[in-house]
């Protein structure tokens, strides 16, 4: 897992809409995946809101099997909100749908824009351990981007950061044992390499 | 249930009033207007003249909501093509009902086809605002999450676009309907030798009032059930998902 880093505004979300096709209007050339097979995990859940929990899944996946898909919203959660429909779940639940979606579309990138955005610390930390080992288990390879150092930290295996105007690639971090569990020292070791790429 | 029947009961009473001090020449009370109801259902003339009225109504609103709704939906999802279209969108909206009718007639014969062309062209303007109203408030979030997704164009419209518009299609049919009903009059009474408009036209020449209300209730209540058997669940089975107000 790749993350991304950098303050608001240095082009991250514009990065990730030109790697995901949405944005074309650019120059240069996006090499490396070959069937641009994305999940996306956007900003906003983007949940079709007269479609119920299950059937914005089924969208982008109508082959998957009944097992299948409710192994993928055990493994998330979501178990009891198949039924549900998207405005009666709370914002976590909602993204924890999207990311169901964009796994059921059996990505060759998984894309996460800023996973945890306006979710209390407590749920952000299960939702992103939960992230990690589905990743982990179905060994895929993901881009994070996220302004939240310690996220990145704690799911990725490097990170590159982005900084200032122009924007241009600042530094890459590889992280020596990722996820696994890091002292304070270490984490801040790492805080303080990321802040010489900002510099 | 007991105000709405209330409020209908005064209604009635209030008619009853209006024609003992107007009189029974220029308002004709209730019983009056209802018994020629039944005297013109009894004759088969009424039932054929509602018919043929509203064969008329359903084709033209069909024309209309087909055609509005495909112009309006282009123009809602292309900046370029509105532009392009929106002058001549004003003109046809300003364009009074009356001379599109009398245009209609002189170009093309008193003929069916002249007659809901002219209904389904008063109509027209008004669902593409409508539909294009739609289509601009289309959030653009699902529209990326179709694109990357990948969801083929049948998809993208029947689950991500048509579930938007729906509520828009819904408020264009409701006002289409009654707008077009009251058009259609216009062009039975200049042109067509039968139907509702045609009937009230022949007894505005002979003064006689009962008739004129007697289809004119007869058809509202054709219109009031297709609203409530038809228009009315169409629009409660679009929104279901929709958390309901107390």
């Amino acid at each position: 897992m790749l993350a991304l880093v950098g303050p608001s505004g240095c082009g991250k979300t514009t990065l990730l809409r030109m790697i995901a096709g949405l944005d074309r209007d650019f120059d240069g050339e996006i090499t490396g995946l070959s069937d641009r097979r994305i999940g996306m995990v956007f900003q906003e859940p983007n949940l079709l809101p007269w479609r119920n929990v299950e059937e914005n899944v089924r969208l982008v996946a109508p082959d998957m099997t009944n097992d299948a898909l409710l192994d993928l919203l055990a493994n998330l959660g979501l178990a009891d909100h198949r039924r549900h429909f998207p405005g009666e779940l709370s914002l976590g639940l909602a993204r924890r749908v999207a990311i169901a979606r964009a796994l059921a579309y059996r990505p060759q990138l998984l894309v996460l824009d800023e996973p945890f955005a306006s979710l209390d610390r407590s749920l952000a930390i299960r939702l992103r351990d939960d992230i990690v080992k589905l990743v982990v288990d179905q060994r895929l390879t993901a881009l994070l981007v996220s302004h939240d150092l310690d996220d990145a930290i704690a799911m990725a295996d490097r990170i590159a950061v982005m900084s200032g105007t122009p924007t241009r690639f600042a530094t890459e971090i590889g992280i020596a044992n990722p996820r696994s569990a890091m002292t304070a020292a270490e984490i801040e070791a790492i805080k303080a390499e990321i802040a010489k790429g900002f510099a | 249930m007991f105000v709405r029947a209330l409020s209908l009961l005064a209604f009635v009473a209030v008619w009853q009033l209006a024609s003992l001090g107007a009189g029974a020449r220029l308002l004709p009370p209730p019983a009056e207007v209802l018994a020629l109801l039944v005297e013109e259902a009894k004759t088969g003339s009424l039932l054929a003249n509602l018919g043929v009225t509203l064969l008329r109504v359903l084709t033209a609103f069909a024309l209309a909501m087909i055609l509005g709704a495909l112009i309006g939906l282009t123009m809602g999802r292309s900046a370029r093509i509105d532009r392009a279209a929106d002058s001549w969108l004003v003109i046809l909206l300003n364009l009074p009902a009356l001379v599109v009718i009398v245009l209609c007639y002189i170009w093309f014969g008193l003929t069916e086809a002249a007659a809901i062309l002219a209904v389904a062209l008063n109509k027209i303007p008004n669902t593409i605002v409508t539909i294009r109203e739609g289509a601009r408030a289309a959030d653009r979030g699902l529209d990326d999450m179709a694109q990357v997704f990948q969801l083929s164009r049948w998809t993208t419209f029947r689950q991500v676009l048509l579930p938007q518009l729906a509520p828009y299609l819904a408020a264009a049919s409701r006002s289409g309907l009654s707008l077009i009903w009251k058009i259609v009059l216009v062009v039975e009474l200049l042109g067509r030798p039968n139907g509702v408009g045609f009937e009230i036209g022949t007894a505005f020449q002979l003064f006689d009032v009962a008739r004129i209300l007697a289809y004119a209730f007869a058809f509202i209540l054709v219109m009031l059930a297709i609203e409530l058997l038809l228009v009315q669940p169409f629009e409660r089975y679009t929104t279901r998902w929709r958390p309901r107000p107390a």
